[in-house]
């Protein structure tokens, strides 16, 4: 029913990741409620992983996709009939998977998210939508400067940087610029997550150095040329617990400035 | 001030020529012929099945002769001008190409064998060899295969390609073909419009330096260094209008030599000051009268600002509407319920929620896929409905199971490597028309995604869609319909309709 054919799917006798911590994946659901919302469904209860409009950690799911669905349940009050999760990561799974694809369920009778206004875009500057591009005009960092290393994170089983992500290595390349660089130390890792039915789900053998390679090249094409660029991978070797597995997919930045 | 007095007074030029009636070329200034000796006015109008269609110069009049836009550059006898035609909005309809070839018995070099035509190797003097063209206003875009980056490095695809069906015979030709000494990949698309490029070529600068969607640096310009747009060729392998116009003089122009840096200064600069818009409706009259909504006509692409993003409520894509919105109740205005419906359009363009689904490059972007949006989610840059982030994206024009393309194009089956990243909703068996700008970046995902055309001119450049499958504005509307079962009443197909023809 489902292929995975990117990752290796194991069973083992891992116990379970602590009660309050969730990992699994499973089908999403979409609800007309305004915002739309969307929640997931493992063994009985339903979790709420989403809203149209955000404000969101993770890029929101899609049909035709399993979720894996990584967080820490809270005891707050539930949207869209779902347990909230924070932190909350959503990873949309690379593969289709046409059983994923269910209608818009109706929305009649649940509570969607109260979303934050926002501002209008005729009364913001007109060519600055909070985007990467403002800032890119924010004051950059001020001496002195020292060894720094950044973190770049990605979704489960793929080496795309998301808007937020794309923020970071744009934050690098001020850094490394205005720090006049000597080196920039990139490390790419694959991950394994902990399932919280004790299935280990890991990455494709290779996804660390995709990453690694990725975002030498960004910098390197954003005008890093100068810094000697070094470039170093680690795939899956970090034992998964089922509590931060998500933050172990990543790629680290270090950047040692002149005179250090 | 100067500038502002210069826009005024093209203004006022504009209007003097609407009120006498167009400044109208006739039936036999419509065409321009590579080598005339001509003036192409200030402003210039031509009529079209809706009203009339003005071609703004900014810089005012230009002079032809000599000028490489108009001049035979290669041995075929085209110019740039061939497949960019005033009268047809700087692109060319399927009307005019059978009113060329009706004149000139096939002759003239619009139909050219290289690419007007559905294969070269096809006896040139017979309609049928030209169907693509004269049916759809296709030409055929022939590519290296495997890809070549701009360096001329190979790269190496994520997919094969195998010929489902070669209607025009080319894909599988011995010369001309996939597996040829040189092979190559055919597709057919339209000529995009060569005006308002201000807009086309404003680079997003919303996500700069990256391109928002994939997560990657946009392209550069390879002469400055300067991040581009990607939204200028309908695969976004032309970074640039430099490169752009080099290139088709090499291939559509089939140039002995490349063009001068001089000759293409002259192109760009000719390019960017041209401005393209729907001045006259038979309905509505005059579309720039001051009382009138804001947005119509060229002098307003002229004074507008690229790159605003429009958000479908408060800052509206083409201007306010408002001035049309109470046109029904205006009985001594014969063109009022026309107007009434027009304002309607554009509302409905902005503020009509449907579940867009299954679009590459936008139902990826995290926003879910489904996602409850109006035409604006993707139509989102002010003046043109051009996205102002690089726009391509698989709406399923050209990929299986929803393309509308016909028969007559080739279909392709592109296996992707199982190591690649698959397209999100067709997996890695994929059927196409078009692989689109797979072919420049050769990854699986983008198998299909084309990047998006602006809305201006579009009464005087039927048909639609890159591979021409709208033969109407009514179709492009009743596409939509059942590609994302939106279910419009035949009141608002019409006034979708409407809205679009006076643009």
């Amino acid at each position: 029913m489902i292929r995975l054919s990117l990752m290796l799917l194991l069973m083992i006798n891992a116990a379970p990741a602590s009660a309050r911590n969730l990992s699994f994946l499973a089908c999403p659901q979409l609800h007309d409620t305004s915002p739309n919302c969307w929640t997931a469904i493992y063994e009985g209860e339903t979790y709420f992983i989403g809203a149209q409009r955000g404000p969101n950690d993770s890029y929101l799911p899609q049909m035709k996709h399993q979720v894996l669905v990584e967080g820490v349940v809270t005891d707050e009050p539930r949207i869209c009939g779902g347990l909230v999760m924070k932190p909350l990561r959503v990873s949309v799974m690379p593969e289709l998977d046409l059983s994923c694809d269910g209608p818009v369920l109706s929305g009649e009778g649940l509570t969607p998210p109260v979303l934050p206004a926002r501002r209008p875009l005729a009364s913001r500057p007109r060519d600055v939508v909070d985007g990467i591009g403002s800032f890119m005009r924010s004051e950059p960092p001020s001496p002195p400067y020292g060894v720094r290393e950044f973190r770049i994170e990605f979704d489960y089983g793929t080496d795309i940087l998301v808007d937020q992500m794309q923020k970071r290595v744009v934050e690098i390349l001020i850094y490394a610029t205005v720090s006049e660089a000597r080196r920039i130390s990139i490390t790419g890792y694959s991950a394994t997550s902990l399932l919280s039915n004790g299935t280990l789900l890991a990455e494709a053998e290779g996804l660390g150095e995709q990453r690694a390679r990725k975002i030498g090249a960004i910098l390197s094409n954003l005008g890093l040329t100068e810094p000697k660029i070094e470039l170093a991978w680690v795939e899956a070797e970090e034992a998964p617990n089922g509590i931060d597995d998500a933050q172990r997919r990543r790629v680290t930045v270090v950047v040692t400035p002149a005179g250090e | 001030m100067r500038k502002r007095s210069s826009t005024a007074l093209v203004s006022a030029l504009i209007s003097a020529a609407i009120l006498a009636g167009v400044a109208s070329a006739g039936l036999s200034d419509r065409w321009w012929s590579p080598g005339e000796d001509r003036d192409l006015p200030a402003s210039i109008s031509y009529e079209n099945e809706y009203g009339s269609l003005t071609i703004l110069n900014a810089n005012g009049a230009v002079r032809t002769k000599g000028h490489p836009f108009f001049e035979p550059i290669g041995h075929n006898g085209r110019a740039c001008v061939t497949c960019h035609q005033p009268s047809d909005a700087m692109s060319i309809s399927v009307t005019t190409l059978r009113d060329r070839w009706a004149q000139t018995g096939g002759k003239d070099p619009v139909f050219a064998a290289i690419d007007g035509s559905n294969c070269p190797n096809l006896p040139q003097n017979e309609r049928a060899s030209h169907s693509l063209l004269l049916d759809k206003g296709l030409f055929r875009i022939f590519l290296p295969w495997p890809l070549k980056a701009p360096d001329g490095k190979a790269i190496t695809p994520e997919f094969t390609i195998e010929v489902v069906k070669d209607p025009t015979g080319c894909n599988l030709h011995p010369v001309y073909g996939l597996q040829s000494k040189n092979p190559t990949i055919s597709v057919f698309r339209r000529p995009r419009v060569v005006g308002n490029l201000k807009y086309v070529t404003q680079v997003d600068r919303i996500a700069m330096p990256f391109e928002v969607k994939s997560g990657e640096p946009l392209a550069v310009d390879p002469s400055t260094g300067e991040r581009v747009s990607m939204n200028i060729m309908s695969d976004s392998r032309e970074p640039t209008l430099r490169t752009q116009a080099a290139n088709a003089a090499l291939t559509h122009l089939q140039a002995h030599q490349g063009l001068t840096d001089a000759q293409l200064q002259q192109i760009i600069d000719f390019e960017q000051q041209l401005y393209v818009a729907q001045s006259f409706d038979r309905r509505a009259g005059d579309l720039t009268k001051a009382e009138g909504p804001p947005g119509l006509g060229p002098a307003a692409m002229l004074r507008g600002t690229p790159g605003i993003l429009a958000n479908g409520a408060t800052n509206h894509l083409f201007g306010s509407f408002e001035a049309w919105s109470g046109s029904g109740a205006d009985s001594a205005d014969p063109g009022a319920a026309f107007k009434a419906s027009v304002s309607r359009g554009a509302a409905l363009f902005q503020t009509r929620t449907i579940w867009v689904r299954d679009v590459y490059n936008f139902n990826t972007l995290g926003v879910g896929n489904p996602q409850k949006r109006n035409c604006v989610g993707c139509h989102n840059m002010s003046m043109t409905g051009l996205d102002v982030a690089p726009g391509y994206m698989d709406l399923g024009t050209a990929n299986l199971p929803h393309s509308e393309a016909g028969d007559d194009l080739p279909l392709f089956k592109l296996t992707c490597s199982p190591k690649a990243a698959p397209h999100p909703y067709l997996g890695r068996v994929i059927f196409t028309h078009d692989p689109g700008r797979a072919l420049v970046t050769g990854r699986c995902r983008e198998i299909g995604a084309i990047t998006m055309q602006q809305f201006r001119g579009l009464a005087a450049r039927a048909p639609y869609f890159s591979n021409g499958s709208a033969a109407t504005l009514r179709d492009v509307i009743e596409i939509y319909d059942r590609r994302f079962d939106m279910k419009l009443t035949e009141q608002e197909i019409q006034d979708l309709t409407n809205f679009m023809s006076v643009l």
